[in-house]
Parts: C-alpha cells; sequence; structure tokens
C-alpha cells in the first residue's frame, strides 16, 4: 500500500475515532445536564398523547440502550427525530445548511484572501508604522466578541448607512443579506491569519532560496509570490482546518443577530428546549463539516507543497 | 425635536381631507411586516404548542365562534350564526352559516366539526381538556350540513359549554381522508395548513419566515374582508435588531419589548407604542414543601415558609409598589405594570377583586413577626435562626430574563435587610421548569401567562395541576368546588371574590405586580387588535395607510 493511501486510511480512522468521541461526549453531557426531556411532552394536554410521545421518543429507555441506538442511527445515515420540531433532524439539518455553509465558506474566503494578503504586506514592511497599524487593527478584530462585532456591523452599515437592509429577504438567501453575517464572521479570523502570515513570511524572507531569487535580480513581486509566499503557505493553509470550530461556533452568534436562520439558530434554540436527538445531530454535522475541511486542508497543502507530498 | 416633512405628511394628509366624509383609506400595496422572535412551530392552532403557534393561526381559521374579549370572554357568530341549549341545559345546537369554505374552494360543513371532535378524541391535539366536559360516546351529532348538536354529561355554565363546543379551530376532512390521527398531527408540523379562515398562507420559507395573504374564498359574516394586501411574518431573533428593523420601517410591529426598549421609543412620533392588557404576572411563590424530603418521596413542611404568618412576615418587607415604580414605569410617567394579588387578571373586570388592602411595606413590623415565631438572630450574624435552623433560602429565578433577575435582586436585598440569606439562583429553560415541576426550590420567581377566564383549579386547588408550591386550604377549594358549580357569571363572582380574598390572606405566594407586554407599530399600521387574547387578533381587521410614511 502507498504511503498515500496509508495516510488516508489513518486520517480516515482518526475521523471516525473524533466523530464517536464528539457524539459520545455530547450525549453524556446531555444526560447529566439538570432537566428532564419528558417535561417536552408535557405540554400536551392529553396525557394519552403525552405518554404516546414519551413513549414514541425513546426518552425512558435505559441509558445504554439508548446511547446504542443512537449509534445505531448515526451510522445508517439517521439522525433521528427531532422531539420540539416534530420532524426528521435530517430535514431540519439540511433546510439550514445552506444558509450556514454560505456565510462560514464566504467567511473563509474573506479571511484567508484578505489575511494573507494583509500579512505578506506587512512582512515586506516590517518595523514600518503601515506594520504597526495593521498589527494593532488586527489584535482588536481579533480581540473584539463577534457578537459585538455583528451589533457595530448590522448598526453602522444597515441602520445608519442603510447599505444593506437589516432584515434578511423572505425571499431567499440574496447576496446582500449574507455581506454583514459573512464579514462579522470573518473579521476575527482575517486578524488571525494576517498575523500568522506575518510571522511565517518573515521566515520565509531569510531562506536560502528567496535570498537567492533576490540575488539573481528577480522582481519583488515575483520573489514574493513564486518563492516567499509559496513557503510560507502551506503552514498558514494548515490554519483553515483549524480555524473551523471558532468559524462554525462564531456561526451560531452571528446568525442570530442578522436573523440567518441557520444551523446555529436551530442549535441555540435545540439547546434551550433539551431536545436532545436534534443537539446530537447538529453536534454531529458540525463535527463531520470539522473532519471534512481539515480533510479538504491537508489535501490543499499537499497539492501546493511538494515537500508534503515526498 | 424639530418638525420635519416626516413628521407633518400625516398632518398634510388629514388636512387635505378636511371637509370630506371619512373614508377608508386605499388598500396598501406595501406589505405589512412583523418581526418574530422564533419560528411557530405549527401554523395549525389544534396542534398549537407555543403561544405563537396559536396566536398566527388562528387567523388561518374561522371557528364556530368567534372569541372576543370585552372585560370577559364573549362569544360572537363566526362559522356557526344561531345557537340554542336545550330545556336541561345539556345539550347545544348550533346552525352553520351555508357559505363557510375551505380555502381550496371545498364547503365548511357539520362534518368537518365532528371530524375535528374524532381526532381530538384520538389524543393527538392540543385540546384534549374540551373533551372533559362532553358525553363520551357521541360528543358531536350531525344533522345535516349545517346543523350539528354538542351533547354534555351535564348542565355547566354556559359561557363554558360554548367555550368548549365552539372555539375549536377546524379540520378540512377532505385533506384528511387516508390519514390516522397521527398522521394528522405529523402533517401539522410539516403541511402549510388549509384553513377555513380570512387568511391563508401564500409561502413558507422555513426557515425564514412565511406570507399571509387573504383567502379569496372567505366571505366575510359582515363588513369587509382583509384590507392588507399580505402580511410578511420575519425572523428576527435578535430584539436589537428587530428595534433597528422597526427603525428604518423595515418592518411595523415587534412585540415584547423590553422597558428601555420602550422608553427609547416612547419619544418617537412616527411609531405608536401599544399595551396587551393586564396577561402576565410576576410573583414569589414559597415552597411549602421541604424540597429536600420530597426528593425522597416524603412530605415535610418547609421549616420557614410553612407557617401563613411567615409568608406575610415577608410581604410586609418587600417593596412591590416600588418595583413597579422602578422597573415598570417610564420616565415620562407612562407605567406598564400594576401590584397584582392573585392569578385573575384585573382585566376581566366581573371577577377581579379591586379592593385588595396590600400589606404596608413595615420590615420592622416584618422582623417583629417573624420574632413571634421564634425567628432572632440569636449568634449575632446577622441571619435569623430558630432552634439552630437559619433562616437561608434559595430564590430560584429566570437567568435569561432581564426583569426576572433585577427583581430577585431588589428583592433579595430587601429580604437580607430583616435578617434572611437569600440566594440568588438563575436557571433557564427545561431546567428552570423541572424544579418548578418538581417542587424543587425554596423561593421561586415565577412569571406567569394568566387565562383570560377565571380558572383557580389548576394554582390553588390542594390537587391542582400547578399547585407548584404545595399549598393546601380546604376553605379554598371549597371556593373552587362553589365558584365552579355556579352557572351563571353572577353566582360564581362572590365565590371568586372571596377567594382572592383569602389567598391574599394566605400567602402561598407574594404577588408583586401585572404586567402589560408592550407592542410597537408604525404609525401607517392602525386598528391592531392586539389584546389579551393574541398578539395578531382579527388581522382581518387591521388596516395600513401607505400614506403615512
Amino acid at each position: 500500500m502507498s504511503p498515500t493511501w496509508q495516510r488516508a486510511l489513518l486520517r480516515s480512522a482518526q475521523a471516525l475515532l473524533i466523530l464517536w468521541l464528539v457524539v459520545s461526549l455530547v450525549f453524556l453531557l446531555l444526560e447529566l445536564a439538570p432537566g428532564d426531556v419528558s417535561l417536552l411532552f408535557l405540554g400536551h394536554d392529553s396525557p394519552e398523547l403525552s405518554a404516546r410521545a414519551l413513549q414514541a421518543s425513546g426518552a425512558r429507555l435505559p441509558l445504554h440502550r439508548r446511547y446504542l441506538g443512537l449509534l445505531g442511527s448515526l451510522a445508517s445515515g439517521e439522525l433521528g427525530q427531532s422531539l420540539v420540531y416534530h420532524r426528521p433532524v435530517t430535514a431540519l439539518v439540511l433546510e439550514r445548511l445552506p444558509r450556514t455553509l454560505a456565510i462560514t465558506t464566504a467567511a473563509l474566503v474573506l479571511a484567508f484572501g484578505l489575511g494573507t494578503g494583509l500579512g505578506v504586506i506587512q512582512a515586506q514592511r516590517q518595523g514600518s508604522r503601515l506594520d504597526r497599524l495593521l498589527g494593532a487593527a488586527s489584535l482588536a478584530a481579533y480581540s473584539l466578541p463577534r457578537f459585538f462585532v455583528a451589533l457595530l456591523l448590522l448598526f453602522v452599515f444597515a441602520y445608519r448607512l442603510g447599505w444593506v437592509p437589516v432584515v434578511p429577504s423572505l425571499a431567499g438567501s440574496r447576496a446582500q443579506d449574507l455581506l454583514l453575517p459573512c464579514l462579522a464572521l470573518g473579521l476575527p479570523s482575517i486578524a488571525v491569519v494576517a498575523r500568522y502570515t506575518r510571522a511565517r513570511m518573515i521566515d520565509a524572507l531569510q531562506q536560502g532560496h528567496v535570498l537567492a531569487a533576490r540575488a539573481l535580480g528577480l522582481p519583488e513581486w515575483q520573489v514574493i509570490t513564486g518563492y516567499a509566499l509559496r513557503s510560507a503557505l502551506g503552514p498558514v493553509l494548515a490554519l483553515l482546518g483549524l480555524s473551523l470550530p471558532a468559524v462554525f461556533s462564531g456561526s451560531v452568534v452571528v446568525e442570530r443577530v442578522f436573523g440567518v436562520d441557520g444551523m446555529g439558530s436551530l442549535f441555540v434554540g435545540a439547546i434551550g428546549d433539551q431536545d436532545t436527538p436534534l443537539v446530537v445531530g447538529l453536534f454531529f454535522v458540525y463535527a463531520l463539516l470539522v473532519v471534512l475541511g481539515n480533510a479538504a486542508a491537508d489535501l490543499l497543502v499537499l497539492l501546493l507543497d511538494p515537500r508534503q507530498r515526498a | 425635536m424639530p418638525l420635519n416633512l416626516r413628521h407633518c405628511a400625516p398632518l398634510l394628509a388629514l388636512a387635505c381631507q378636511a371637509g370630506a366624509p371619512p373614508a377608508e383609506p386605499p388598500a396598501p400595496e406595501h406589505p405589512i411586516t412583523v418581526a418574530l422572535h422564533q419560528q411557530p412551530r405549527t401554523l395549525h392552532p389544534l396542534f398549537y404548542e407555543t403561544i405563537l403557534d396559536a396566536e398566527i393561526g388562528e387567523n388561518l381559521f374561522q371557528p364556530l365562534l368567534q372569541a372576543e374579549f370585552k372585560g370577559e370572554l364573549v362569544y360572537e357568530p363566526s362559522l356557526a350564526t344561531g345557537w340554542s341549549f336545550d330545556e336541561a341545559g345539556t345539550s347545544l345546537s348550533m346552525s352553520l352559516r351555508p357559505d363557510g369554505s375551505w380555502s381550496d374552494g371545498q364547503p365548511v360543513t357539520a362534518q368537518d366539526v365532528a371530524y375535528t371532535y374524532e381526532i381530538v378524541a384520538a389524543g393527538v391535539t392540543s385540546f384534549g381538556e374540551f373533551l372533559a366536559q362532553m358525553d363520551p360516546e357521541q360528543p358531536v351529532q350531525v344533522l345535516d350540513d349545517t346543523h350539528l348538536v354538542f351533547h354534555f354529561t351535564q348542565a355547566y355554565e354556559p359561557n363554558d359549554m360554548l367555550t368548549h363546543a365552539g372555539t375549536l379551530p377546524l379540520l378540512a376532512r377532505h385533506a384528511f381522508s387516508d390519514a390516522t390521527p397521527e398522521q394528522v398531527r405529523e402533517r401539522a408540523f410539516t403541511d402549510i395548513p388549509l384553513g377555513n379562515g380570512p387568511w391563508k398562507v401564500e409561502r413558507w420559507e422555513r426557515p425564514g419566515g412565511f406570507v399571509l395573504v387573504p383567502s379569496e374564498h372567505w366571505v366575510p359574516l359582515e363588513g369587509q374582508g382583509p384590507q392588507l394586501q399580505r402580511v410578511h411574518f420575519q425572523l428576527v431573533p435578535d430584539s436589537n435588531a428587530r428595534l433597528m428593523a422597526l427603525d428604518k420601517g423595515e418592518v411595523d410591529l415587534v412585540y415584547d419589548l423590553q422597558l428601555q426598549q420602550a422608553a427609547r421609543l416612547s419619544e418617537r412620533g412616527d411609531l405608536q407604542l401599544r399595551q396587551r392588557g393586564w396577561r402576565s404576572w410576576v410573583a414569589l411563590g414559597w415552597n411549602q414543601r421541604d424540597p429536600d424530603a420530597l426528593a425522597e418521596g416524603q412530605q415535610k413542611p418547609h421549616a420557614l415558609f410553612a407557617q401563613a404568618e411567615a409568608r406575610r412576615a415577608l410581604a410586609r418587607a418587600i417593596d412591590a409598589q416600588g418595583l413597579v415604580e422602578e422597573l415598570l414605569t417610564l420616565s415620562g410617567g407612562q407605567v406598564f405594570g400594576r401590584r397584582a394579588f392573585g392569578t385573575i387578571s384585573p382585566s376581566l373586570q366581573r371577577y377581579h377583586h379591586d379592593h385588595i388592602a396590600p400589606f404596608p411595606l413595615d420590615p420592622a413590623a416584618a422582623k417583629a413577626s417573624l420574632a413571634q415565631l421564634g425567628w432572632q438572630d440569636s449568634d449575632g450574624d446577622g441571619v435569623l435562626d430558630r432552634d439552630g435552623v437559619p433562616f437561608r433560602f434559595t430564590l430560584l429565578h429566570l437567568e435569561s430574563k432581564d426583569h426576572s433577575r433585577r427583581v430577585a435582586e431588589r428583592v433579595a436585598e430587601r429580604l437580607r435587610a430583616i435578617g434572611a440569606e437569600v440566594v440568588l439562583t438563575g436557571r433557564d429553560g427545561q431546567p428552570y421548569l423541572q424544579a418548578l415541576d418538581s417542587g424543587d426550590f425554596d423561593a421561586i420567581l415565577l412569571h406567569w401567562s394568566a387565562k383570560v377566564y377565571v380558572d383557580p383549579r389548576a394554582f390553588w386547588h390542594s390537587e391542582g395541576a400547578k399547585n407548584f408550591v404545595g399549598f393546601s386550604d380546604p376553605q379554598i377549594d371549597e371556593l373552587i368546588e362553589l365558584g365552579e358549580a355556579a352557572t351563571t357569571p353572577a353566582q360564581a363572582r362572590p365565590h371568586w371574590l372571596e377567594l382572592q380574598e383569602r389567598i391574599h390572606h394566605q400567602q402561598p405566594y407574594t404577588f408583586l405586580h401585572w404586567q402589560s407586554e408592550v407592542i410597537a407599530t408604525s404609525a401607517r399600521l392602525t386598528r391592531v387588535e392586539s389584546n389579551l387574547l393574541s398578539r395578531f387578533h382579527r388581522l382581518d381587521r387591521w388596516r395600513a395607510d401607505d400614506t403615512i410614511p
């Protein structure tokens, strides 16, 4: 078996282990949390209906049977039935997934596009006033809580300037409705990427092949993009996988502020309602997205950095 | 604030109309947008799970009788144009209008009513209790398409019988021909409902919101049908965003405003603040059972709150009026709260006791009363104690509700001043409800939505379903029985008044205040009927004037 296949198999096994751990931990935490899921069924005025719904939900089965049932369902691709919405968790997730993916993907593109560019500029002008200014701005953007950034953007661009509406359109996702959520989600990540790129670029600019390229008289832009950045990009892209959990958790807050009815909004409601199947299902999907995102990041690094393929 | 054209527009419009007969404004072209704090789970109110489901859904359905609130719940003709009781008072006959129609054009018949009660009897709706007074063998007898009879087990108070027979949202039998009751319920959560009311759902963007448009098959009993062309219900979960959207004119109605938000809006001439009426009360519940013993399945009186005199002493130490003035009054004097003494809303004018004398705020008297019961600071640590037991308790409140937290803090401060050690514990959602339901608390700050009719059994009867504090008083049980057995409002009234006096005297809860929900609307929205029954009551009578910016 080739090393590439061995690595792929190892990563797949790791991914399965992570998913199992996430699901098991979430299940356990929900079991330990105060509250009784059977209360969800007491809203029915009919005791018969309450009892029947409780029975159907399996909430009264022994712990180990519920746990094994959950793993069995997940293995067969079923996420169960929401106790609150009375609909399959898969359907609820699929309705909301596109919106969440749209804002998180756009935020990541923004973060890595802009963040890398800013990092390169800072590295090129290391120690200059611009470098210090951008460094301070990055630190500020990184330090501000996402909900505050979200509210600030909404206030300035929607409320004061009126460039975009405060309330998203009912006619479905429009680009302008997703602009501010992307920005709110992407800003702190831009800061992280910029600072990381700056550090990697400063290192790269001192490396022998970059100095040699300069000595050969290549134009500066070619030295930067063709040699230094190429060398620094691998570690920066590895950051993509690491930023996914932060971006997804940030989307929970950002979606609420901007009224994006995505997975984050669903997640907040599900926790408040102790809708166990929905919470576990959402955690599973989030974990799956992070695992897949990490795999994609690894693949990108492999494609861009020949040393990794060796 | 300087006047500008925007503010003058309504005056200009008025001036142009001077001398002309009052006329309906032209049908607005722009849709009305309502900002929702959460998505409804279903739009079929027969299966409602949240108040929002019921409030929105009622506009899609025309029940047999239209409930209106006029100081008390009254019923007006709707799908049923006439009704009568038999001599024994156990049967209620109704005549249906022949032109009632589902939004797909099919006629609404007595068979639809009977089918609805069949589904209710199957135990899959939120209205199981509606059958409790009806003949279990044959609750509904269909005579023909437009005539039917409801059979009851005995004669009850007529308004009660009308409630149970006339107010259910109906199911279109033809739409569920092959469905089991469980399937009917499932479809209520997945499908756009087929209604027979003035509105129908044009589209439901899940997630996002939905749009209502007038049903072309609805024939109003009198007057005009809906004048609004389209009503958008748009999810805006964040309260700050809702306010900004209202301010920018992107939404026309925002409900459940916090008082600070209302204060900001009250200075705006182009917005209107509306109160819904006295629907929510806030009170401190004193657990009369020891929660630790209760957890082990035993009944033991609570060391601090089992005696009524102790509860009355605590009531004397709490500044309930001060809370209304501090937390529910705007700087301009507009008040959104009033003192409460029980669960019967002041809006129920016939039954609410207006003359209960509150316990005067008197911390010294409170301390003296507790001393008479043996509670004294014997060890000088600043906390009262009796037989080695300190006067220490936890006060459970809703953590995420700003008002609840503030009330709890102020109450704790007052009680600490008389030597009680109060530990504040905040919880939310299911954990809070579970503690409430299982009696796992010493004292609890409760925010509750009152019913629009008198229903004291759940809270105050020894065996009431919502007797969270373990209160038991044979005299009150008897008053409840007497009130419920009364066959006219006049007969019931004295029992309910006496009940309120007795509850105030016993203080199972120390009632703090009634709160009126604040609703803000744009000036273009008129004839809004947000009331105790619903925030969106009778949308068909609402109007909008596009000439008002």
